[in-house]
């Protein structure tokens, strides 16, 4: 009895954590998207889909496949700039690879927006790249990168980028070097090696990044409004407009838990075919 | 009297202090006042000003709707007005404490926002309107520019639903405030097009584009494009001769304001002549006051993009709200933001 009440104890706090900063929100949003809407931004407790239905309709849709085939452009190309970084990193020796972890740290220290911004100087029309490349003779007049869907992608990868560095890192880092001396004792070469232990061993990083990047790629609202142009708006766009400019909250509801609910089904699809290499397949 | 009373003491001392100090909470839009006057309104009262900024007017809306209460002093745009009256957002002012509103011009009393002007005072008013490169685009006179091939992915507009269908009516000869269906269509149509050649639609950074060079032309604000004007003498601005959308601010006092008698005192301030007159020469918009122009700098007083001449007026229009047809409305932009 007493071992259940230290239980207890211990896991109160987490639990209230959960339940004040995660599970009552949720829930608050729940109410609201079955809410009724008003005129000016207000709504009246009650029950109607009729926001679920407005999201299903073409427009919308139209928008959600936009986002994610942004998320899916941003996780391949984050996870192919990505892999190769975490790797070598880890291979380095203690001293070298805490700078250079320290490295892939350091723009957190920086605000997001500000960032993101700096981007604007460097793509613009007059901004650092097409300087560069009119005065070395490579184009003649500048180039449009700015606003376009090739700035957003740039934004996107930038801004995931150490959030898949850091999982596939700690995966690589935690994998016992003897079996690699194993390896090529056997015979084998650097490729087969790298083929058979480092990146089958390296997986659940792999699996961890993929969702980190991923999912807050498809919400994301900042890159597309600041280095998007006529065709970036995205899922997270509408939901911000929703909420601060239409002001329609039970819309905007209706649209984050369509999402969560889509986005959970769609990593419990890929996690149960693809991550058993992983022990996440125990969890689901 | 140990140090533990004294300490008690002192800080219930600081606290009451604290509480009877003047304070004058004035939330309004960005560069929209002349900060010098709010300086010697603290001079001349011996309050402080606490001065916040919002970037549009579903910002201020969503804040007091929340239940914000600090606010002394609002200054939200014409069609806002009648959505926070409705709302009882904002109080009804007794007029015996604002003995400078009689100063104010009566074409810009009584507008339809608030007839009686029952809970506002009227602010400073401009238009909208194209802000653009003279230098590298000739003169410009007309909305067709944002329709022109040649300065394609250079084009910016607003990001506002109101004042995008309100370029395409104006091309088509219809009102801003047009509720038919068929005249929608008519100009989904053209906006579709102009879709071909637009940069973003585009709400806060319009101007920095402009300067940076990104954008060549941009649709804005008179008072706002003739402040960066002044960094950049290439810019110019027009009101386009098929019409545009006139629109006027007012101060209000919110209905939880917590310094109701100091917040009349500083809008009755801001409607004496010479405090109007400089706050003009700073912002760039006029302000409906005629006492205030031998105040006000001749070039700008002059100038009939800021002071618009009767022939401007009459082309353009201020904003009504659309009731139920907004919605009609918001479809159609959704449609033409995702097209």
């Amino acid at each position: 009895m007493k071992a259940f009440s230290e239980k207890m104890t211990l896991i109160w706090p987490p639990f209230f954590w959960l339940l004040v900063l995660f599970i009552l929100p949720i829930l608050l949003i729940l109410i609201i998207s079955f809410s009724i809407s008003q005129n000016h931004g207000g709504y009246e407790l009650g029950f109607t889909l009729e926001h679920y239905a407005h999201f299903f309709d073409a427009l919308y849709f139209k928008i959600f496949l936009r986002s994610i085939g942004y998320a899916i452009s941003t996780t391949v190309l984050t996870l192919l700039i990505a892999f190769p970084m975490a790797y070598y990193i880890s291979f380095r020796e203690s001293h070298v690879k805490y700078k250079l972890m320290l490295l892939v740290l350091i723009p957190f220290w920086t605000n997001f927006l500000i960032r993101t911004f700096s981007w604007v100087n460097i793509l613009g029309y007059k901004g650092l790249i097409n300087n560069v490349l009119m005065y070395v003779g490579i184009i003649d007049s500048p180039l449009i990168l700015l606003h376009t869907s090739l700035s957003v992608n740039i934004g996107l990868v930038y801004s995931e980028l150490p959030y898949m560095i850091l999982p596939i890192l700690a995966s690589i880092d935690r994998l016992d070097k003897s079996l690699l001396e194993a390896s090529t004792d056997l015979g084998a070469n650097k490729w087969q090696t790298f083929k058979n232990i480092t990146f089958p061993l390296s997986f659940p990083g792999v699996i961890t990044g993929i969702i980190f990047v991923f999912i807050p790629t498809l919400g994301q609202f900042v890159v597309p409004d600041i280095l998007g142009g006529k065709n970036s708006y995205m899922i997270g766009n509408v939901i911000t407009n929703q909420f601060l400019v239409t002001r329609n909250w039970p819309f905007g509801s209706a649209i984050s838990i369509s999402i969560m609910v889509l986005v959970l089904i769609l990593m419990i699809y890929y996690l149960r075919n693809y991550g058993d290499r992983g022990q996440i397949k125990d969890f689901i | 009297m140990n140090i533990k009373h004294i300490a008690i003491l002192g800080t219930l001392f600081l606290l009451s202090c604290g509480n009877n100090e003047k304070v004058l909470h004035v939330y309004n839009w960005t560069d929209y006042i002349n900060n010098d006057i709010l300086l010697e309104f603290e001079q001349k009262t011996g309050a402080k000003i606490i001065y916040d900024t919002y970037a549009s007017n579903e910002d201020l809306l969503a804040k007091l709707q929340i239940g914000a209460s600090e606010y002394d002093v609002i200054f939200p745009s014409d069609y806002m007005i009648s959505i926070m009256i409705e709302e009882k957002l904002i109080s009804k002012l007794d007029k015996s404490k604002l003995p400078y509103m009689k100063g104010l011009d009566p074409k810009f009393t009584n507008l339809p926002y608030n007839p009686g002007n029952t809970h506002s005072v009227p602010y400073a008013y401009g238009i909208t309107g194209i802000g653009y490169n003279a230098t590298e685009m000739g003169e410009v006179d007309s909305w067709e520019v944002f329709w022109n091939p040649k300065y394609a992915e250079r084009l910016l507009l607003l990001d506002d639903m109101r004042e995008v269908f309100g370029i395409a009516f104006k091309r088509l000869g219809y009102s801003l405030n047009d509720t038919i269906p068929a005249h929608l269509n008519e100009a989904m149509a053209m906006l579709v097009e102009q879709k071909r050649y637009l940069k973003k639609y585009e709400s806060s950074l319009e101007k920095d584009l402009l300067l940076s060079g990104d954008a060549l032309a941009i649709h804005s604000y008179s008072g706002d494009v003739y402040q960066i004007m002044e960094e950049d003498s290439n810019l110019a601005f027009c009101v386009p001769k098929e019409g545009a959308t006139l629109f006027a601010e007012a101060m209000c006092i919110p209905e939880k304001a917590p310094h109701k008698d100091l917040a009349y005192e500083f809008i009755n301030f801001m409607l004496q002549p010479e405090i109007a007159g400089k706050n003009i020469n700073e912002i760039w918009y006029a302000m409906p006051i005629p006492a205030a122009l031998p105040f006000v700098d001749e070039e700008i007083r002059n100038d009939t993009n800021i002071f618009p001449s009767p022939e401007i007026m009459a082309r353009s229009e201020f904003m009504e709200d659309l009731g139920n047809y907004t919605e009609v409305m918001e479809r159609a932009w959704s449609e033409l933001k995702v097209y």
